[in-house]
């Protein structure tokens, strides 16, 4: 099901996708919930990249057309990190994941992650994983507090913004926003990735805070 | 603009959805007007690495939103057009909604961000306005 429902996000440049993040489209019409930090406050010049590949088949990375939707920003709140983003000229669209909360979830349940992991390099692949909830948390970003999920996997650029799907009853309860790394000074980038990303702890922001986005 | 000042500095935050205006109320309550705004514009979730695929730079937002607005709203023959436009939305009875979407998509188009993410800043600025009205506002910074 996720072929139509999760998709790449990303902008133009000289003619070139660039992707950004993940979305993922939700019960309301022409609707996808993505994180904030994928779009960056901006629309102009932003699209989403359909998936031309059954994800239960073999998906032919060296096709390189593709077909691109348009979406402008509805609702962002950068201090939780997440964005719903509508599709231009597309109000009749709409799947049946429906937005819920990390709330009831609990220690040990497994979900569905979904994504483009090293989307960033271009390599668009719609790929599911499955894993553990590891921990639920507070977060703060300036102050205000947040619910989250850490997830018992290690994420890549790309997935940024993808779904977190309960797998008891296909509810996105989270949207997926990056690595855990310490609050220490001086990092080092090799090769562009940064060491301290590389480990089992995603976190993931409760789904709960869109609903007033909507 | 006699408008301006007739709106209570608190009043602004009507004009924001629910949801961004509680945020705004909750940043105000501990930072500053432009530690709020700097706050909205640069967010980001404490010991998370973000994974969204493209590396952006830091960019420092707040100091040219507030030069738009004063051009915008202290008389910048560069915005002529756009005041008249803005005139026209807030004609009586006063629509803050309609000015700061107006405002917001002006000077978002300007500066290449998107109106519903400047909104929240474009009424922390217009907050720090009305402490002590917009003509003062516009000598003040213009001065400076």
């Amino acid at each position: 099901m996720f072929q139509n429902c999760v998709f790449s996000i990303g902008r133009f440049n000289a003619n070139i996708y660039y992707a950004s993040g993940t979305c993922t489209l939700i019960n309301k019409a022409g609707l996808m919930a993505t994180a904030a930090h994928v779009v960056d406050g901006n629309d102009d010049n932003l699209w989403i990249r359909l998936n031309t590949n059954d994800i239960n088949d073999f998906q032919d990375t060296t096709v390189q057309k593709s077909t691109f939707l348009p979406v402008k920003i509805k609702a962002i709140d950068p201090l939780r990190d997440l964005c719903v983003v509508s599709l231009m000229g597309q109000d009749n669209v709409q799947s049946t994941v429906w937005v819920s909360s990390v709330s009831n979830v609990f220690i040990g349940e497994a979900v569905t992650v979904v994504g483009f992991p090293h989307s960033n390099l271009g390599r668009i692949v719609l790929t599911q994983q499955t894993c553990e909830i590891g921990a639920k948390i507070i977060l703060g970003a300036s102050g205000i507090k947040s619910k989250h999920l850490v997830l018992n996997i290690q994420a890549r650029p790309g997935q940024s913004g993808g779904p977190v799907i309960r797998k008891v009853d296909g509810s996105l309860i989270a949207v997926l926003i990056g690595a855990y790394v310490p609050s220490t000074e001086g990092g080092i980038s090799l090769g562009g990735i940064d060491p301290q990303t590389l480990h089992q702890t995603t976190h993931a922001v409760s789904a709960e805070y869109l609903e007033r986005m909507l | 603009m006699p408008w301006f000042d007739e709106i209570d500095e608190k009043a602004w935050l009507e004009a924001l959805p629910v949801y961004q205006a509680d945020i705004v109320e909750d940043l105000l309550k501990v930072k500053s007007p432009e530690d709020a705004a700097t706050a909205w514009l640069e967010a980001s979730t404490d010991n998370t690495s973000p994974f969204g695929g493209q590396h952006k730079a830091k960019r420092k937002y707040l100091e040219f939103l507030i030069v738009e607005v004063r051009k915008l709203l202290c008389g910048s023959p560069e915005y002529d057009n756009e005041r008249n436009q803005l005139e026209k939305v807030a004609q009586s009875p006063v629509n803050k909604t309609a000015i700061v979407s107006t405002v917001s998509a002006i000077i978002g188009a300007k500066v290449g961000l998107a109106a519903t993410f400047i909104a929240p800043v474009i009424v922390i600025i217009f907050i720090m306005i009305a402490k002590i009205s917009l003509n003062a506002w516009c000598a003040m910074t213009t001065t400076n």
